[in-house]
């Protein structure tokens, strides 16, 4: 796997992977990059070039690293990138899941019960999704923030009374599995609907699922690899 | 998706045809043996049960006996019921219904096959995984679970470890999706 590196052309970054999109215009980099460089665009957005670096780079190449570069930023980067990510699902790749299912059931003529088994089942999924986006938004990345603070601040008494509240190793113990469901929706799909529906709406809703579940993967591997150990060893530097 | 394999008798040749055409056309339905008589080559045909689905008349299917009864689970039999009847029962089909109606009959009936049963590669469930999954379906606990069927707790965990890995289906929501699209746990159709 080619390692992305900052004197790279954004254009051939995605000529080579283009499952990147979606995560670049996280950072507000959009289509029509020109010759541009990574390293020209993240100075012209005023990104923090070597952060958007590590992520790009985890995304593209399941077995980078990235650990020890990335406890040099500021935490409230990897926060603010995370929950784009939240809005990204939220609001687009959860809702182009749902259109096309919608889409499958308007085309079924008679007898779609299997067809809605599959539907409600995508929304207990959602269900559990925009659950445990709430959780992480409302109490988990409050804290993570609040102890970045506290850390700048070198606050260690600040610190002992945030900890009777909250810790990492809560958040790891809460942190549940959120692409199972996924994974079994797909399977579902793939193996045992084998009613003749439209196959190349099927297809779409497959694609999209597949889509969907890498890349919740690849963001609970950016939550695993480098917000938890980052927030540790924050927690483990302002401990007395 | 490999096709359904079905074999069709019924003592009226047009209807017999009919049948034949729609599965095949419009079901993509592998009609393996379809006659108007019951012949010889009919029963053995039967007997040998190598086949997903059977559209049989219902008189033909009472004179078999129980010898056939046996053979056949509920889920392989589709009757088809020549006078009208006005309480619809699972696996029969009206021969009086309307077009919109039997279509979706077929369809639903297509649907119950398990996988297993349409799929000669790899095997299915064994009948024991089979009642682990109910009781999964219905929200039991592992420990509930090996009461019930009075196992140890260890061999329902093996048991929903092996469903799970023949299925690729790990949540409890998913394997109910999965029993239910192949009639485990729908009302009429499970032992």
């Amino acid at each position: 796997m080619t390692l992305i590196k900052p004197e790279m052309k954004m254009a051939d970054v995605i000529h080579m992977n283009f499952m990147l999109l979606p995560v670049i215009n996280r950072f507000d980099i959009n289509l029509g990059f020109g010759d541009k460089s990574i390293f020209d665009l993240c100075l012209e957005k005023k990104i923090d070039t070597d952060f958007f670096l590590e992520i790009i780079n985890t995304f593209n190449d399941e077995e980078y690293f990235p650990e020890k570069k990335l406890r040099t930023f500021d935490v409230s980067l990897l926060l603010q990138y995370l929950q784009k990510t939240h809005r990204y699902y939220l609001t687009f790749q959860i809702p182009t899941i749902e259109h096309l299912i919608d889409n499958l059931l308007k085309s079924c003529t008679s007898s779609c019960e299997n067809l809605h088994l599959i539907s409600s089942f995508f929304g207990d999924y959602k269900t559990e999704l925009t659950k445990h986006i709430g959780r992480e938004e409302k109490t988990v990345f409050p804290y993570i923030s609040r102890v970045g603070q506290l850390y700048k601040e070198k606050d260690s008494v600040g610190y002992l009374a945030l900890s009777q509240q909250y810790s990492m190793k809560r958040f790891t113990r809460e942190h549940d599995n959120i692409d199972e469901k996924l994974f079994d929706l797909k399977n579902i799909l793939i193996k045992y609907i084998s009613l003749p529906y439209d196959s190349n709406l099927c297809n779409a809703v497959v694609f999209e699922l597949f889509r969907l579940e890498k890349d919740i993967k690849d963001h609970s591997r950016i939550e695993d690899k480098i917000l938890k150990p980052v927030v540790a060893e924050m927690e483990n530097a302002l401990k007395m | 998706m490999p096709s359904v394999k079905a074999v069709i008798l019924y003592p009226n040749y047009l209807i017999m045809l009919g049948l034949k055409t729609l599965l095949k056309d419009l079901f993509s339905v592998n009609v393996i043996f379809a006659s108007a008589e019951l012949d010889k080559s009919g029963e053995e045909t039967l007997s040998d049960g190598e086949f997903d689905l059977c559209f049989i008349s219902k008189e033909w299917f009472e004179a078999q006996g129980k010898r056939l009864k046996k053979k056949l689970t509920p889920k392989s039999v589709l009757l088809i019921e020549t006078k009208s009847v006005t309480e619809r029962t699972e696996n029969t089909l009206q021969i009086d219904l309307s077009s919109e109606e039997i279509l979706a009959a077929i369809r639903e009936n297509l649907a119950t096959l398990s996988p297993q049963n349409s799929n000669s590669s790899g095997p299915g469930l064994s009948e024991r995984e089979i009642e682990v999954l109910k009781l999964v379906t219905k929200g039991h606990l592992n420990k509930e679970i090996a009461d019930i069927l009075n196992i140890s707790i260890h061999t329902v965990i093996a048991h929903r470890r092996n469903i799970t890995s023949r299925l690729g289906i790990k949540t409890v929501s998913g394997l109910t999706v999965y029993a239910i699209l192949n009639g485990i746990t729908s009302s009429g159709l499970h032992r």
